[in-house]
């Protein structure tokens, strides 16, 4: 069918429209997360009386952040192929169990760490199964391994403490093994993400898993791909948080789930995959939420009216990154 | 009866354009009270196109249409259908989860409320009058879900015929009906003129439209071409002018270069779950093979299958030059030298919210790496460059988001995806859809110079012109089978190769 | 007959699996006594509310996981209040609903006008829905013990009438109404019920106000039964949303056989409740209890989510022999071609 161009003169952009291109720049989103992390020092610091800036408040938010970033930066794998998974919370409780278990029956920092790193890849991989192999969507595997994992984890406890000889701990944190183990880890990660095809792929697979089919790629081996390197994140959390205070108990690992989310949507990712993922957004968005924690602590603010700010935050970070326009119908995913 | 022979629907200099696409160029015609007009052309002349307009699905870009003499401009399909028009679309228009009485009144349950609850048996009997008058074989308090599709087709017929439209319209719908529904619809059909109303009757089957029709309007390209009256019928002469064009030069190939005689792809006895059934034929070194047919015809499943997209439950797919390797995933299919283009470009072949960079290089992460598995990000650069530069793509620079491109640079994206991977089989579905005629220029060129390159192209369209242009040899499927195979060499002749499609 | 089989297969099957185990390892009955009888009663109220208010959502692609907040909130401050103004148990039990239905109402509200995915957005509800109900009445929750005139919440004639008000008006809603008829149209095709009219807005806002009045309910005999609620932190409210997920979804699928999701998860409901009161009879701790449900939930899923793969897979078989048959055929005729070929000699 032959068609003809029309000469009509280009109509100028609607304001919704100069939002659209603003947002998909690459520098725009790749700035974004910097400078709402520079907005909450700018903000807090002069309110804090620079107590903000004080190195003991440095180093309380880095060595907080630290493990929400390290999981953050190994779930970015997951997130980028439009999946979720929040059992990473009990998951990094019970490889923390296993490794501490280990160590105080070996006294092998080595093999504390490898229990913990290995734990917590089987059980990510095993989430991934029952996705991949059995059709489960991810949320809902995760919803129900939460629970397992969680009671698994109360059973093995109880209302007790286990505990890590608290000397190695502090030698370990002092030695400044924590920061180097999450260096190594966060520089592997972004060279797989960034500079192998697997983040690629998981970008395609996470923007149009037809399209990834089509394309030649496949998508299950591409999301036990993600699944081991977030396996790998968790297991290093679990390390962190034996050496961070020497104790585990019931608390360990609540909320991780969330606090990955709010993470990676404040270091300016959407957590539905897709084109703007990136590896360092659990990072900086980690940074951010526990120095924002910190500094509203510093001014006086409860923890329970931050958890609500965390909340709002979230959701307008959220809507601020999604797609969805002024469709006729509503978003649904149907999860069973 | 009265008003038999008078105008009951006038359509006046009607365009309707999809960005660069014009659809409709200044279509008029009539239809007259008690009148079964039928609507014929090729896929794209843009018979449904005026159908959805009429019913309210969509607006025009100009025009004007008058019903009764007056104005009509209806903005949804409720709209319409209470100024006395209805239709039954192409696509699925009844709900599963819902009862058949539930979805003949959807949206019209006011005259069954009793109170706070709804009177489901005056609702079912209220349908069943409808389901008993059409005549059909399942009952109003069936869930939908248990009806197949024949039966769903006539619940929307039901679901239209309740509303007793002044204007009846039937939008392909014979297709996905059997005989007896068939027999269903024609009767409905024909009561309804002998109440002195009418009938916008679409379809493709030309011996279907010749045995009920008053009145032919022949389609093409968006405009129409004639009306023929049913004293006047000669289906020769029908067929001359779907078809009849000037082709224009070198918009296509002019040459009649042939093709090795190595098989490329071996397709022994093919069946998917559906539409195809032991289906062979080969493919060659260098060769352009068109497939052509009606929409429905399985081409398109044809081409998923083919590619591993689609499972081939018997038979296989193989490649000769791969040592006979069988190609039963996409994954297989890549890694063999394959490429497909959907003709569903926009849901299938490309990431919109990715960069053209991150598109075209999805098809390169192997031939793209520098040291061990890290990319070569200046190799990778340059898969992507070499094609923006080579096709032309227009844009503002590679990591511009393809969403924000024209329907024919998109487009370009998805070819250079496949050519940057140097795919020795493409199979390319519909490719000019929704392309501008320079952009469709310059994808003919290409195929043509990979073809001189020794590249193998199935070329699946519902656009003969282009399959006659392009195709060293042509295809045309019917019915899940091939009908036809005709050779470039013994030239194209378009009124025989419609009779194979139709 | 078919509908009641349906209805009664699976609780009766749970229950006798479990009266079997509980006497063969504990020596006691499953449902020993009226003591028994009455907690059964109660939390599988509690649980059969709480399912029916994922069920407003869940089968809509809606899967809000603010819905165990909206609980803490509505009960928290819903009950309050009505303590407050003298109120007993049913001002309670009305206040907690007030306020549970506003809650959700606001949820649809943000769901409407923001577009985020229903998940996600109940995650961040949750955060805020949390803080303020631990931030209310100084962190004390909700404190039903001792109070006056809250006894009849532990009335077991009350919550049996209870439970059957919802029963009778969820299946008023959900499958005699106008706006059940809306919803399952909206289920089924979101487009085609637009394009008929149907304001797809005011029936998900709907859903989201029952939601969340229905969850108060399950909250306030869940607090009369433990005697406080107390309000949580760091997302802790989504453990009732999880746990009441398995009846939910249980109770979709029987209701499917049933032809009434509302008995099918109250039939889901029933079983639970008996397993767990099963397992405690058997002296299982509250971790082991937990594995084992969601063991349980796990193969349902696993059965669920393959159900259409076994089905692909018959009809794949039945295809596959057509196509056989079709081989057959052309060989044969092949055959016939090639010997009259040599017999005429053409």
């Amino acid at each position: 069918m032959p068609e003809k161009t029309e000469g009509r003169s280009v109509p100028a952009l609607r304001l919704n429209e100069r939002y659209e291109i603003i947002r998909a720049n690459r520098f725009v989103n790749a700035l974004f997360p910097l400078v709402m992390f520079l907005l909450i020092i700018v903000i807090f610091a002069p309110l804090t009386g620079g107590q903000f800036l004080s190195r003991n408040a440095i180093i309380s938010i880095l060595n907080q952040a630290l493990i929400v970033g390290t999981v953050a930066t190994g779930v970015a794998f997951i997130y980028t192929t439009g999946n979720l998974d929040i059992s990473v919370g009990p998951i990094m409780a019970f490889a923390a169990i296993i490794g501490a278990t280990v160590y105080n029956n070996t006294l092998s920092v080595p093999l504390m760490v490898a229990s913990c790193i290995v734990v917590a890849v089987l059980l990510m991989l095993f989430n991934c199964t029952l996705s991949a192999i059995f059709n489960i969507k991810t949320i809902t595997a995760a919803i129900v391994m939460t629970r397992i994992y969680g009671a698994i984890n109360s059973k093995i406890l109880g209302a007790s403490t286990l505990r890590v000889d608290y000397t190695i701990c502090r030698e370990l944190d002092n030695g400044g093994f924590r920061y180097a183990a999450f260096f190594a880890f966060f520089i592997i990660s972004f060279l797989v993400y960034h500079k192998t095809k697997i983040g690629r792929a998981d970008r395609i697979i996470g923007g149009n898993r037809s399209n990834a089919v089509q394309t030649g790629l496949s998508p299950n081996r591409f999301l036990y791909a993600s699944f081991l390197m977030a396996g790998i994140g968790v297991g290093l959390a679990a390390v962190f948080t034996i050496t961070r205070s020497g104790t585990i108990n019931q608390d360990t690992g609540t909320g991780m789930g969330t606090d990955v989310m709010l993470a990676t949507v404040l270091g300016g990712m959407s957590i539905f995959g897709g084109a703007k993922s990136n590896s360092y957004s659990g990072i900086i968005g980690a940074l951010t939420v526990t120095a924002l924690n910190k500094g509203l602590l510093m001014v006086g603010v409860s923890t329970t009216v931050i958890q609500g700010i965390r909340g709002v935050i979230f959701i307008l970070l959220v809507f601020l990154n999604s797609n969805s326009g002024r469709e006729k119908i509503l978003p649904s995913r149907q999860q069973f | 009866m009265m008003l038999k022979g008078k105008t009951l629907l006038d359509i006046r200099c009607m365009s309707k354009n999809f960005g660069v696409t014009i659809a409709l160029d200044n279509v008029s015609f009539s239809v007259s009270y008690g009148e079964i007009r039928g609507l014929i052309g090729e896929n794209g002349s843009g018979k449904s196109t005026i159908a959805s307009i009429i019913a309210g699905i969509q607006p025009a870009t100009t025009g004007e249409a008058f019903l009764r003499g007056e104005p009509w401009k209806p903005t949804t399909q409720l709209e319409a259908i209470a100024g006395g028009v209805g239709m039954i679309v192409q696509e699925t228009g009844t709900i599963e989860d819902i009862s058949v009485a539930e979805n003949i009144f959807l949206g019209r349950y006011e005259p069954f409320k009793r109170g706070p609850v709804i009177n489901r048996s005056k609702m079912n009997a209220e349908a069943q009058k409808v389901l008993d008058l059409i005549g059909v074989n399942f009952r109003a308090s069936q869930p939908t879900h248990t009806l197949d599709m024949q039966q769903r087709k006539l619940l929307e017929l039901a679901k239209v015929m309740y509303h007793k439209p002044d204007l009846l319209i039937i939008d392909e719908t014979s297709t996905a009906l059997a005989q007896d529904g068939r027999a269903i619809l024609y009767r409905m059909m024909h009561q309804q003129v002998e109440k002195g109303k009418s009938v916008l009757l679409i379809s493709h089957d030309l011996e279907e439209m010749m045995e009920h029709c008053d009145t032919l309007t022949i389609l093409r390209d968006g405009h129409v071409i004639d009306n023929i009256p049913k004293e006047k019928y000669e289906p020769g002469d029908i067929k001359s002018k779907l078809v009849g064009r000037e082709m224009q030069g070198s918009y296509y190939r002019t040459d009649h270069d042939g093709c090795s005689n190595d098989a490329a792809l071996v397709a022994d006895c093919i069946t998917t779950i559906e539409d195809i059934l032991c289906l062979s034929f080969r493919l060659y070194k260098g060769e352009i093979l068109g497939i052509g047919g009606l929409s429905d015809c399985g081409m398109h499943t044809l081409g998923r299958a083919l590619y591993g997209i689609d499972e081939v439950v018997d038979g296989e797919v193989r490649l000769p030059g791969k040592g006979n390797k069988v190609i039963n995933n996409t994954m297989k299919a890549k890694s063999n030298g394959m490429g497909y283009v959907s003709k569903d470009r926009d849901t299938e072949s490309l990431e919109l919210n990715a960069s053209i960079y991150a598109n075209i290089s999805s098809t390169g992460y192997q031939e793209n790496r520098g040291i061990g598995p890290f990319i070569s990000a200046k190799k990778e650069l340059g898969y992507v460059m070499e094609q923006i530069e080579n096709l032309l793509i227009k844009c503002v620079g590679p990591h511009q988001p393809t969403r924000f491109l024209s329907g024919g640079n998109k487009q370009k994206v998805v070819f250079g995806k496949w050519v940057a991977a140097n795919s020795d089989i493409l199979i390319l579905d519909c490719p000019t859809r929704g392309v501008d005629i320079g952009v469709k220029a310059s994808m003919y060129q290409l195929i043509y110079k990979m073809k001189q390159e020794g590249k193998s192209i199935i070329m699946i369209s519902e656009e003969l012109p282009e399959l006659i242009g392009m195709s060293d040899r042509l295809l045309i499927m019917k019915d899940g089978k091939i009908s036809g195979e005709f050779l470039r060499k013994d030239g194209f002749n378009e009124h025989e190769l419609i009779n194979y499609m139709i | 007959m078919k509908k009641l089989f349906y209805t009664l297969v699976v609780p009766v099957s749970v229950w006798a699996i479990m009266e079997l185990l509980s006497r063969c390892f504990a020596g006691v009955s499953v449902i020993a006594n009226s003591a028994d009888m009455k907690s059964l009663f109660r939390t599988l109220t509690s649980t059969f509310c709480f399912a029916m208010a994922l069920n407003c959502n869940v089968p809509m692609g809606r899967m809000d996981l603010s819905t165990g907040a909206q609980m803490y909130l509505g009960c928290i401050l819903g009950g309050n209040i009505a303590l407050k103004l003298g109120f007993g148990g049913v001002g309670v039990l009305i206040g907690s609903i007030l306020v549970g239905c506003l809650a959700g109402f606001i949820v649809g509200v943000v769901f409407i006008n923001l577009r985020i995915l229903s998940m996600v957005l109940g995650l961040g509800m949750t955060l805020i829905y949390e803080c303020i109900s631990f931030a209310s009445y100084k962190q004390q929750g909700l404190m039903l013990f001792g109070k006056p005139g809250v006894g009849i919440l532990s009335n077991i004639w009350f919550i049996v009438s209870v439970a059957a008000m919802i029963i009778l008006f969820m299946t008023y809603m959900l499958q005699l109404s106008v706006f059940g008829y809306k919803r399952r149209a909206i289920r089924g095709n979101q487009k085609l019920a637009v394009d008929s009219g149907i304001n797809i807005y005011i029936n998900c806002l709907i859903c989201y106000a029952m939601a969340g009045a229905l969850v108060a309910v399950s909250g306030v005999f869940d607090t009369a039964f433990k005697g406080t609620l107390n309000p949580v932190l760091g997302m802790s409210s989504n453990n009732n949303t999880f746990y009441n997920m398995f009846p939910m979804r249980v109770g979709m699928f029987l209701g499917v056989f049933i032809g009434n999701p509302i008995i099918g998860i109250f039939a889901s409901s029933i079983s639970l409740n008996i397993l767990i009161l099963g397992m405690a009879k058997l002296g299982l701790d509250q971790s082991l209890q937990t594995i084992i449900i969601f063991s349980i939930f796990l193969f349902f899923m696993i059965y669920n989510m393959n159900q259409e793969k076994l089905e692909y897979n018959k009809r794949k078989r039945e295809r596959k022999k057509i196509a056989l048959q079709h081989r057959r055929e052309m060989k044969e005729m092949q055959t016939q071609v090639n010997r009259n070929h040599i017999t005429t000699g053409s």
